[in-house]
C-alpha cells in the first residue's frame, strides 16, 4: 500500500475517532475547561494541563489526547481575550497581543480586535494541524530508519534544549534534567527487576509517580502565585462588543500576513524551546513587513492578526517532534509527553506505524476544537468575557483540591498526595533560587524512554554504540547547545565594553 | 536568604547524586547501566554548580516582597490544612469541611456564597469522581477508627443505590 493511502486511512480512522462517544463529549469539555484557563489570568496551560492528568486514567488514548489538546488548543486560543480587553495576558505567551489589541479595545474596537485575533487563532490551528498532517509521510522513513543509539541521543538533545531554553541558566537547567532522569530509575528495575534506590518503603517499588510530582511542581507554585496575586481582572463591566465579524473580514484581508505568520509559528513550533517566542517574532515580522508602521503600537489590526496566527501554528509543529521523536518542544509538551507514559503510548516510530490513526486523530481534534470553539465564540463572546469577573478567591479551593486529588488518585494513596505536597514545596524552593521545574519534570518522562534506549543500543552494538556516527553528531550538537552561553559569556568578557547608552538590552 | 538557599540545594542535590550513585555499585551490570551513564556526568555539574553558588556575589533568585513571603506562607499553611483534613475526615467529606473554612476565615466570603461553593465541590467530587467514576476515596482517621468506610458513605450508597 502506498504512503499516501496509509496516511489517508489513517486520517479517515482519526476523524472517526475524534466524533465517537464519549470522545467527541471529553473534547468538549477539555475545550470548556480551556476557555476558562485562558480567560482566567494567572492559571497557566501548564499547570492545567498537569492538574487534568489525573483525569485521564479511566480514559482510553483517544479520549485523553482529545480531553487534553482540546484543551490546551483552546486556552492558548483564549488567552487573548483579557490581553486586548483589559491589557493582562490570560496566558503569559499571550503578551504581545496587548501591544496592538488592548490599544484597539481602549479606542472603542475591542470586538473588531477580538473577531481578529479569534479568526487568526483559528486559520493559525489550520495550517499548523495541515502541516502536523503533511509531514508525516516526510518524517515516516526518517524515524523508522533510526536505531535506539540515535533515539537515545535525540531524547538526550530534547532534554538540553528544554533546560537551555527554560532558564537563563544552563547549568542549573541540564542539571534539574539529569536529577530528573536519576529520578525515574527509582523502583524495579526494567531489565532485571532489582529494587533501586526504594530504601525498602513498598511506595515507591512502582517508581517516583510521574503525575504526583508533576502536579506538585507545577500546581502548588502556581496555586501560591494567585494567592499572592489575586485575579478578578475586569476593571469594568465590558460594553457592547460590536464589529467582531468586521475584524475577521480584516484576518481576510491581510490573509497573506496571516498565512506567513501561521508557516513561521510552525516551524518555530518544531524546533524544541524556541516555540514560546513565535508570537513576538511574527509581530516583529508584522512589524517589519508592513509598508506603512505608524499604526503599530496604537491599535493596528496586524499587530493583533500576526501574533494570534503564529500562537496557534505553533502546537502543530511543536506536536510534530513531540509523537514522532518524544523530544518535546515546548514545557506543555513535556507534560503532554507525560501522558503518552499515562496511556501507556510509546512516542517515537510506533505513533507513525500501529499508532497512525492516534497521531491523525491529534490532527483532527486541533481542527475541530477550533472550529467548534470560534463558532461559539462568536455566538456568545459577549456572555463568556463575564468570567473575567470572577475573583479568585472563589476558585482557590477548588484548585487545591484538585492538586491534593492529582497526587491521591495516582495510585489512590495518601502517600501519593504527600509527595505531591512535598514536590509543591520542592517547586517554590526551586522558582525562589532560580532553579527550571520544566526539565526536572521531562527528565522524569525521558528517564524511563531514555533507558529502553540504552538498555537497547547496548545489547546490540555494546559500548561502541556511543561511536555510531549520528549519535556522535547529536551528542555534539547537545554539548554545544549546553556550553554555547559559556562561550558566549566568555567572548562578551573579552570584547571592549560598549557604552551602556548605546548597548542593546532586550526586553525579558 | 535566597542565595543561601541556593547554596544548600545544591549541596543537597550534590551530595543525594553522590550517595545515588554509590547506591549503584553493587547493582548487576544492566540495572546499573543507566544510573551510572546519567549520574555521573549529573555529579560532575552538580559539582560545578555548588561551586558557582559558593562563590556567587548575586541574590541569586527571586527575592520577592516580605508580604508576598508572607502570604505565600499562608497558602502552603493551607495547602497543609487541607492536606490533614483529607487525611482526617477522608477527601469528600475533607473538600466541604476545609474549602467552607478557606471561603469563611481567609476569603472573608460572605456565609451563603461560601456555604454555596464548598457544597458545589463536595458534591463534585461525591457525584463525579466517587460515584460516577468509582475512585475509591479514604475515608479518614476518624471514620476508620470508628469502623466505617467514610463518615458520609450512608450519602454516597444512597446515591449509588439511586443510580
Amino acid at each position: 500500500m502506498s504512503e499516501l493511502s496509509v496516511l489517508a486511512q489513517a486520517s479517515v480512522s482519526g476523524l472517526i475517532q475524534v466524533f465517537t462517544w464519549p470522545t467527541f463529549p471529553l473534547m468538549m469539555l477539555g475545550v470548556a475547561i480551556g476557555f476558562l484557563v485562558g480567560i482566567l489570568p494567572g492559571i497557566s496551560a501548564g499547570a492545567t494541563l498537569a492538574l487534568m492528568l489525573p483525569f485521564t486514567f479511566v480514559m482510553k488514548p483517544v479520549e485523553a489526547f482529545a480531553f487534553l489538546l482540546g484543551m490546551l488548543s483552546i486556552s492558548i486560543m483564549f488567552g487573548d481575550i483579557t490581553s486586548i480587553l483589559f491589557g493582562v495576558p490570560g496566558e503569559p505567551l499571550a503578551a504581545s497581543m496587548v501591544l496592538d489589541g488592548h490599544p484597539m479595545a481602549t479606542k472603542g474596537q475591542a470586538g473588531r480586535a477580538l473577531g481578529a485575533a479569534l479568526m487568526s487563532s483559528l486559520l493559525g490551528a489550520l495550517v499548523g494541524a495541515f502541516i502536523l498532517a503533511a509531514s508525516i509521510p516526510i518524517i515516516r522513513p526518517l524515524v523508522l530508519s533510526v536505531g535506539a543509539a540515535e533515539l537515545f541521543g535525540l531524547a538526550l538533545l530534547g532534554m538540553v534544549f528544554i533546560a537551555a531554553l527554560s532558564t537563563h541558566n544552563m547549568l542549573k537547567g541540564v542539571l534539574m534534567g539529569g536529577f530528573g532522569m536519576m529520578l525515574s530509575t527509582v523502583g524495579s528495575s526494567p531489565q532485571v527487576g532489582v529494587e533501586r534506590y526504594t530504601l525498602g518503603i513498598p511506595f515507591l517499588f512502582e517508581g517516583v509517580n510521574l503525575v504526583a510530582v508533576t502536579v506538585g511542581l507545577f500546581g502548588v507554585s502556581e496555586l501560591v502565585d494567585l494567592y499572592i496575586h489575586p485575579i478578578g481582572i475586569a476593571r469594568a463591566r465590558v460594553g457592547p462588543l460590536g464589529g467582531v465579524w468586521h475584524g475577521c473580514k480584516d484576518t481576510f484581508a491581510h490573509w497573506a500576513l496571516a498565512l506567513r505568520c501561521s508557516l513561521l509559528g510552525t516551524i518555530l513550533g518544531v524546533i524544541p524551546g524556541i516555540g514560546s517566542s513565535a508570537q513576538w517574532l511574527s509581530y516583529a515580522h508584522a512589524v517589519q513587513s508592513a509598508k506603512d508602521k505608524g499604526g503599530f503600537g496604537s491599535g493596528d489590526v496586524r499587530g493583533v492578526i500576526g501574533p494570534g496566527a503564529a500562537m496557534n501554528a505553533k502546537e502543530g509543529g511543536n506536536l510534530i517532534t513531540t509523537v514522532a521523536f518524544g523530544v518535546p518542544g515546548s514545557t506543555t509538551m513535556a507534560i503532554l509527553l507525560g501522558a503518552f507514559l499515562i496511556q501507556g503510548v510509546a512516542p517515537g516510530p510506533s505513533m507513525l506505524t500501529n499508532q497512525l490513526p492516534l497521531t491523525m486523530s491529534f490532527v483532527w481534534i486541533m481542527i475541530v476544537s477550533h472550529v467548534i470553539s470560534v463558532g461559539l465564540s462568536f455566538l456568545f463572546l459577549q456572555q463568556m468575557v463575564r468570567i473575567t469577573e470572577i475573583r479568585s478567591s472563589l476558585i482557590l479551593p477548588g484548585i487545591v483540591l484538585l492538586i491534593l486529588f492529582g497526587g491521591y488518585s495516582a495510585d489512590n494513596s495518601l502517600f501519593s498526595m504527600g509527595l505531591t505536597i512535598l514536590f509543591g514545596f520542592i517547586g517554590i524552593l526551586m522558582i525562589r533560587c532560580d532553579w527550571p521545574r520544566p526539565p526536572l519534570v521531562l527528565g522524569l518522562v525521558l528517564g524511563r524512554l531514555l533507558e529502553r534506549h540504552l538498555g537497547i543500543a547496548y545489547q546490540v552494538y555494546g559500548f561502541s554504540f556511543a561511536l555510531r556516527p549520528a549519535f556522535v553528531g547529536i551528542v555534539l550538537i547537545a554539548a554545544l547547545v549546553t556550553f554555547a552561553p559559556l562561550i558566549r559569556r566568555r567572548l562578551a568578557r573579552q570584547a571592549p565594553e560598549v557604552p551602556s547608552e548605546l548597548a542593546y538590552v532586550p526586553e525579558s | 536568604m535566597s542565595r543561601k538557599a541556593d547554596l544548600v540545594l545544591s549541596a543537597v542535590l550534590f551530595l543525594l547524586l553522590a550517595a545515588m550513585l554509590v547506591a549503584a555499585r553493587p547493582w548487576p551490570q544492566a540495572a546499573r547501566l543507566f544510573p551510572l551513564t546519567i549520574g555521573l556526568p549529573t555529579l560532575a555539574l552538580a559539582g560545578v554548580q555548588l561551586v558557582v553558588a559558593g562563590r556567587s556575589s548575586s541574590p541569586g533568585g527571586n527575592l520577592g516582597a516580605a508580604s508576598d513571603n508572607r502570604r505565600g506562607l499562608i497558602m502552603c499553611g493551607w495547602l497543609l490544612g487541607f492536606g490533614l483534613a483529607v487525611v482526617v475526615l477522608g477527601f469528600r467529606l475533607a473538600s466541604l469541611v476545609a474549602s467552607l473554612a478557606f471561603l469563611r476565615l481567609d476569603a472573608r466570603e460572605p456565609w451563603r456564597l461560601s456555604l454555596a461553593i464548598s457544597a458545589g465541590i463536595y458534591l463534585f467530587f461525591l457525584v463525579l469522581m466517587d460515584v460516577a467514576l468509582n475512585v475509591p476515596f479514604n475515608g479518614g482517621i476518624i471514620a476508620e477508627a470508628a469502623g466505617l468506610r467514610g463518615l458520609d458513605d450512608f450519602l454516597a450508597e444512597t446515591l449509588r443505590s439511586l443510580l
